[in-house]
């Protein structure tokens, strides 16, 4: 319903002018984007026709202090001026690589209208607002939202479903028992119930792709140079112990139990072709230095001295609670626990919620491994930062002097080919030293009722593991 | 009688304050709403932004007078989830929801549970006093979780009766309301066949048999009349139980109410939320017994006497 500047490519991925913005151009040092708007764009509810005035009324709106959307941070800091009436400049003191990203579906900045601001202030978007999409906001109410196509869009393209009803059911069987019972046409599950739905004639739609990457994360690995909180005593500050727990694991095996096929290896978590620093060496040798070979696993541990070396053996896991974790992750964590427990590890699965994992990762104290996901394929520039620096996120902890360095060596990167070139080194390093524990590229799947719904293209990497809305084709 | 009202309030009033100081400290004992609502990637910077306009930085001792000064004025804070929204106001709005709810689960028990009870007193040791034992012994020991997502399949999906779930009509409500009363249905069964089985067995009631009234007058008016002041005691605490199992019954029926809203405030740390949460369900519950206690002195004299 509400767009931001720049669009995604329902099947690669890619950046494109599907969205707002129907060109944009940056200056030499990437200190100045500018995008010019599509002429003619209405919003929705008769608040006129979309100008830069509204680009840099929603920019003002979004960075505000009290802001806490996804990548915000990134978006800040900018003099945003309207050139023409549909022509708008932000303008930074530092080099924007990859500001595209941070306009488009997978940022922070989406177009309200201006007017309506001006009319109704902010309690119009909170109840009505008006966008610039194929759909049209209708009502809402707890648990339920509706939304109507627009006749004549902009964009050429007319849906095939007249209304779209989101209803947010949280448990994952009720929203299978809604499919089944012919209540929903399309429902988000899990991947066991996946199969389970089609077995019973359901098709799923899936991903154009993977989307998802997961990781088992080294956290509490603070080994830059006399950082008080740097544990050498726990059993993963060892690469040998690294490389063991990543040897141990039948990743192959792994992906046919929990996958059903929509799953892929994933060699260096964050990398990925479409994203800068993409190493397909790195690929090539995953097999002989990450395969599964439990003899290895062994041999490395007994080099290591483990578990005697250490003064508390124990591989600690959190596994984060909540309904926004994907279910296959205890599943998968506790296959990976009987897989080192096989190889002679000493394993503990410790159930703690995401905060709670969070708020020790900030008081630097989170020693233990946890799974997470790359969910949507966000920019290299922001993960290697919110993963791997010091400054970054509290939930990944593997930092040293030395991945520091490469890091900013590569923001500091002003052309793409030797950007291109840093950000390998990054991955590479990362690879070598076992800095995690990679697991695979996972295809989002969406179970349909094929008598109503017979296709959606969506590419899985827009932010959110679903997108593309106007895109769904009723079945004739 | 109104020198009675003005203790039982004042006994509120005090334990209005214990939980709100429970609830606060509680929640706050859990984690930090910040690392719950901000994204992955953002830093110490932005944390700390986030921390001081929500006064996280200040004593927890000078948070919790700020609060309670503002309680008493009737302001609960804003939500911190849902940014710009009063959170006794998202809780008020969602309440009549899951009063709905509550209130149709408990007229389902009494109308089920009260009679069963009766039919399997007058009826002991025979097939009904069994069934009536198998449903009561069920009604506890079935998980609600499970027999909600059962009753969907069966009745929903398999049999196509009613709907999954979500809101919209009555039939919208027949399920989670079944779900929910089966707790209420299996304590308020046991325990009105035991009184009922002293009642019967009393002086009083051989007395009404030897003067010739009508056994089933005897059964339903002097009997019942006297055993229902055992299942009323624990019906008021059921009532007030029931408010906090809808946590888990709007989660699986996607019930729009107040105890879905906990669990998305609880898993957000949405501090202000939980907070005005527990204090509207505690003064539901202290309202629940109140009304007990009236009814008590309604029933049976001899309170009203005392």
């Amino acid at each position: 319903m509400l767009q931001p500047l720049v669009g995604i490519d329902p099947v690669t991925g890619a950046f494109d002018t599907s969205a707002l913005a129907e060109s944009w151009t940056h200056n030499d040092d990437l200190t100045e984007w500018t995008f010019k708007l599509r002429e003619g764009i209405q919003f929705h509810k008769g608040y006129g026709e979309l100008t830069a005035e509204d680009v840099i009324h929603s920019y003002e709106l979004h960075t505000a202090d009290d802001s806490t959307l996804t990548d915000v941070n990134q978006l800040r800091g900018a003099e945003v001026t309207a050139l023409d009436r549909y022509t708008v400049r932000f303008q930074y003191d530092r080099s924007q690589f990859i500001f595209p990203s941070y306009v488009s579906y997978k940022g922070a900045l989406v177009i309200y209208s201006k007017a309506q601001f001006d009319a109704e202030g902010l309690d119009g978007y909170d109840t009505n607002p008006a966008g610039t999409g194929a759909y049209e906001f209708v009502e809402a109410s707890p648990g339920r939202m509706l939304f109507q196509r627009v006749e004549d869009h902009w964009s050429g393209h007319t849906p095939d479903f007249e209304e779209m009803e989101f209803r947010f059911v949280p448990e994952t069987s009720t929203r299978f028992a809604m499919l089944e019972a012919g209540e929903a046409d399309l429902a988000i599950l899990n991947a066991e119930l996946n199969q389970d739905a089609e077995q019973r004639g359901f098709s799923l739609l899936q991903s154009s792709i993977a989307g998802e990457q997961s990781v088992i994360h080294f956290n509490g690995l603070y080994g830059t140079t006399g950082d008080p909180a740097w544990r050498p005593d726990l059993p993963w500050a060892d690469v040998r112990i690294r490389e063991a727990l990543n040897r141990a694991i039948n990743r192959e095996e792994l992906m046919d139990v929990l996958f059903n096929e929509n799953a892929e290896l994933n060699p260096v978590v964050i990398m990925h072709p479409t994203r800068e620093g993409y190493h397909p060496e790195l690929e090539e040798r995953f097999e002989a230095e990450y395969g599964y070979d439990p003899e290895r696993a062994r041999q490395l541990m007994q080099e290591a001295n483990y578990p005697d070396a250490f003064e508390d053996p124990t591989i600690r896991i959190a596994l984060f609670v909540g309904p926004a974790l994907p279910q296959d992750i205890t599943l998968q964590m506790e296959l990976i626990q009987s897989y080192w427990n096989a190889v002679g590890f000493e394993v503990e699965i410790v159930e703690m919620d995401i905060a709670a994992a969070a708020e020790l990762g900030r008081a630097r104290e989170a020693y233990f491994l946890n799974p997470a996901r790359n969910i949507g394929l966000r920019p290299t520039d922001v993960m290697v930062g919110a993963w791997y620096t010091v400054a970054g996120g509290p939930l990944a902890g593997y930092e040293s002097d030395r991945i520091e360095e490469l890091i900013a060596e590569y923001r500091q990167e002003l052309i793409p080919e030797q950007r291109e070139a840093s950000a390998r080194e990054v991955f590479e390093y990362a690879f070598e030293q076992y800095i995690e524990i990679p697991m695979f590229e996972i295809f989002t799947q969406v179970a349909a009722n094929p008598d109503t719904v017979s296709g959606w293209t969506y590419s899985g990497s827009a932010g959110s593991v679903v997108s593309h809305w106007e895109l769904i084709e009723a079945a004739q | 009688m109104w020198w009675y009202l003005a203790k039982r309030l004042l006994q509120s009033l005090a334990t209005l304050f214990v939980v709100s100081f429970l609830a606060f400290f509680m929640s706050r004992i859990s984690g930090s709403p910040v690392d719950a609502l901000l994204p992955v990637d953002a830093g110490q910077e932005e944390a700390d932004i986030l921390i001081a306009e929500w006064g996280l930085d200040r004593p927890l001792p000078v948070q919790y007078l700020t609060f309670l000064g503002n309680a008493l004025q009737g302001d609960l804070g804003e939500a911190l989830k849902w940014r710009g929204q009063s959170a006794l106001g998202l809780v008020l709005e969602r309440l009549p929801a899951t009063m709905t709810l509550a209130g149709a689960a408990i007229l389902l028990g009494l109308v089920i549970a009260v009679p069963l009870g009766v039919i399997s007193a007058v009826k002991k040791g025979t097939w009904i006093d069994r069934v009536a034992k198998v449903i009561a012994l069920l009604g506890q020991s079935l998980p609600e979780f499970w027999l909600g997502i059962v009753l969907i399949w069966i009745l929903a999906v398999n049999l196509g009766w009613l709907p999954t779930s979500g809101t919209g009509g009555l039939s919208h409500l027949v399920l989670p309301a079944i779900t929910l009363s089966t707790t209420l249905v299996a304590a308020i069964t046991r325990l009105t066949r035991s009184a009922m089985l002293d009642a019967l067995d009393s002086e009083f009631i051989k007395l009404c048999r030897v003067k010739g009234v009508r056994e089933r007058r005897i059964i339903w008016i002097h009997a019942l009349r006297n055993a229902v002041s055992v299942p009323l005691t624990y019906f008021g605490v059921l009532a007030g139980a029931i408010l906090t199992r809808t946590v888990v019954i709007e989660t699986v029926f996607a019930w729009p109410g107040t105890g879905s809203l906990v669990i998305e405030a609880v898993l957000g740390r949405d501090f202000a939320v939980v907070q005005a949460a527990m204090i509207v369900f505690v003064l539901v519950f202290i309202a629940a017994n109140l009304l007990v206690d009236i009814l008590y002195a309604v029933v049976d004299p001899r309170i009203r006497v005392e």
